[in-house]
């Protein structure tokens, strides 16, 4: 049994399909990456995890199944969700920003919040201002930030270098790298940068229209012509 | 001079506490709650019943309004705001409708006669030429400690940062477990509560009616309009600017205008500046 099983799943917006059918099994400790394009579906198969959407199939953490739990049941259970950025709380600080998401896990906060200082220096220096005035790398920060307070066991990753310079890209792999090293971290992110994915990932799946129509190793798939021309464009 | 500032000091205080109730449920739900001044209006009577009917002590009196007001507020929100699922048109019309109905049943069992609070800190102060009323300075202390104490809950609590999340980004809430339908009820229930107390002050400084929910509702929809915001110091800001703009229209001009140019301001902010002064409306 996987850590993370995902099976059959589709999901809706009203009559919309928007994915069909997923499988996508994720061992402990292992880093997976969900490339797409805009519209892909990568948003909503996270989205699917917390049961912010409708859907059909079945999701289980360490075999036990999330489609019918309360979402904040489901945080509880240890799935953290780092937001594409604009999903912050804007007018709060960044240290209030954080300590929301902690509102599951107040038992950790002090811990926690050290874990997020270290790995963003930047976030301590900054920690009283509003988030809303932040830099695009820096809100992705907070972003990551928010949702380790939930104490995860289980990091979902929307998106995180979507607008980003290279070199906040290499900052966010590598504290993303760090995390799953130092504390065996399960990660899943999703990337249209597939650079970035290929950089972290163990395995790949590549989306396109709600469908999984490729996966492997990295290894296995930046060797493949057919990726590389779909997603290189080359 | 001194005595308009005085005045005008005190009257915003009783404003800012009758105006937070209903900029809470705003900037959290996104909700005009046009019923939100019925909240005033039970609390008042329900102040009457125990205190000047069944001759309980004022404190009691008050637990027992604030009380009703946090169950009205909590009822309203899961029978009537919640099923009808953000559409605002219809949430300001059923509040609104409610408001009447609360009304009828209050000239059903109170008749419609208006009735006189007994002050709740009879006596007055001189100060400087000037005279206050305790009632009315009592209704301006415990309107600074409810807000200051407001204030400390929504910054400094688990719960008020989940209120203030929830205003701000609802999936950023969700995803950090906070279930905003919860939060919600609670705001609701605290909304209700803090205009429950605002109502037996309120009523204390004029009088008791089944319409006495019309001034403080234009009161309480001036700050939202006029500051378009959910912040605690905002409400205070823009309660004082209410409240002296009318001791000055009504010392000065005529005694008549009470509450005209309150209106005349919702107006000309709405042509002006649609988003209010302060042009923000989350919590904080
Ligand atoms: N709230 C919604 N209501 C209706 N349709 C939606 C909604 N959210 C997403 N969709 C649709 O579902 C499909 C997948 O969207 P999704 O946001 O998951 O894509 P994505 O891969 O995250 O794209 P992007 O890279 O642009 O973020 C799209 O066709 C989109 O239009
Ligand atoms: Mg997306």
């Amino acid at each position: 049994m996987a850590f993370l099983e995902i099976d059959q799943l589709s999901a809706f917006y009203g009559k919309a399909r928007a994915l069909s059918e997923i499988n996508i099994d994720v061992e402990q400790g292992d880093i997976i990456a969900i490339i797409g394009a805009n519209g892909a579906g990568k948003s909503t198969l996270l989205d699917s995890i917390l049961n912010l959407t409708q859907t059909q199939g079945d999701i289980r953490l360490e075999e036990k199944s999330l489609t019918d739990l309360p979402r904040s049941k489901i945080v509880g259970c240890g799935v953290g969700y780092a937001t594409e950025r604009f999903n912050l709380f804007p007018y709060m600080s960044v240290q209030d920003n954080l300590l929301v998401g902690a509102f599951t896990a107040r038992d950790t906060i002090e811990q926690n919040l050290s874990l997020v200082y270290k790995l963003f220096p930047r976030l301590q220096e900054r920690k009283k201002q509003e988030s809303g005035t932040l830099s695009g790398g820096e809100r992705q920060m907070v972003s990551l930030g928010r949702a380790l307070m939930t104490s995860p066991r289980l990091l979902l990753v929307d998106e995180p270098t979507i607008g980003l310079a290279p070199r906040v890209c290499v900052d966010i792999a590598a504290a993303l790298r760090r995390l799953n090293e130092e504390t065996g971290l399960t990660i899943v992110i999703t990337e249209q940068n597939v650079n970035f994915a290929t950089r972290i990932a163990k395995y790949l799946y590549v989306l396109e229209t709600g469908k999984v129509q490729m996966s492997g190793t990295t290894d296995e798939l930046t060797s493949n012509n057919e990726l590389i021309e779909a997603y290189f464009g080359q | 001079m001194i005595q308009i500032l005085i005045q005008g000091l005190l009257l915003s205080g009783l404003y800012a506490l009758i105006a937070v109730g209903f900029t809470l449920i705003f900037s959290v739900g996104r909700v005009l709650n046009l019923a939100y001044a019925s909240y005033l209006m039970v609390g008042g009577y329900i102040y009457f019943y125990v205190v000047q009917t069944q001759g309980m002590p004022k404190i009691v009196g008050m637990v027992v309004a604030v009380l009703m007001g946090c169950l009205m507020g909590m009822l309203m929100y899961r029978a009537m705001v919640k099923p009808l699922k953000g559409d605002h048109v219809a949430v300001e019309i059923s509040t609104l409708i409610l408001a009447v109905v609360i009304q009828a049943g209050i000239v059903l069992l109170f008749n419609d006669s208006a009735k006189i609070l007994h002050p709740i800190l009879p006596g007055v102060w001189h100060v400087g030429g000037a005279t206050v009323t305790l009632n009315i300075l009592t209704a301006t202390v415990v309107s600074w400690l409810i807000l200051g104490g407001l204030y400390w809950f929504v910054r400094k609590t688990h719960t008020g940062r989940a209120m203030q999340a929830v205003s701000m980004d609802a999936k950023g809430a969700t995803v950090c477990g906070v279930d905003a339908d919860r939060i919600n009820l609670i705001t609701w229930g605290i909304s209700g509560g803090l205009g429950a107390l605002a109502g037996v002050f309120f009523a204390s400084y004029t009088q008791l009616s089944p319409n006495m929910w019309v001034t403080p509702l234009i009161i309480a929809v001036a700050v939202v309009i006029v500051g378009g915001i959910g912040s605690i110091v905002g409400t205070l800001i823009v309660a004082h600017i209410i409240g002296f703009m009318e001791i000055i229209s009504t010392t000065l001009i005529a005694a008549e205008l009470r509450g005209v140019f309150t209106m005349l301001l919702i107006i000309g902010v709405l042509i002006i500046s649609p988003k209010g002064l302060f042009g923000r409306e989350e919590l904080g």
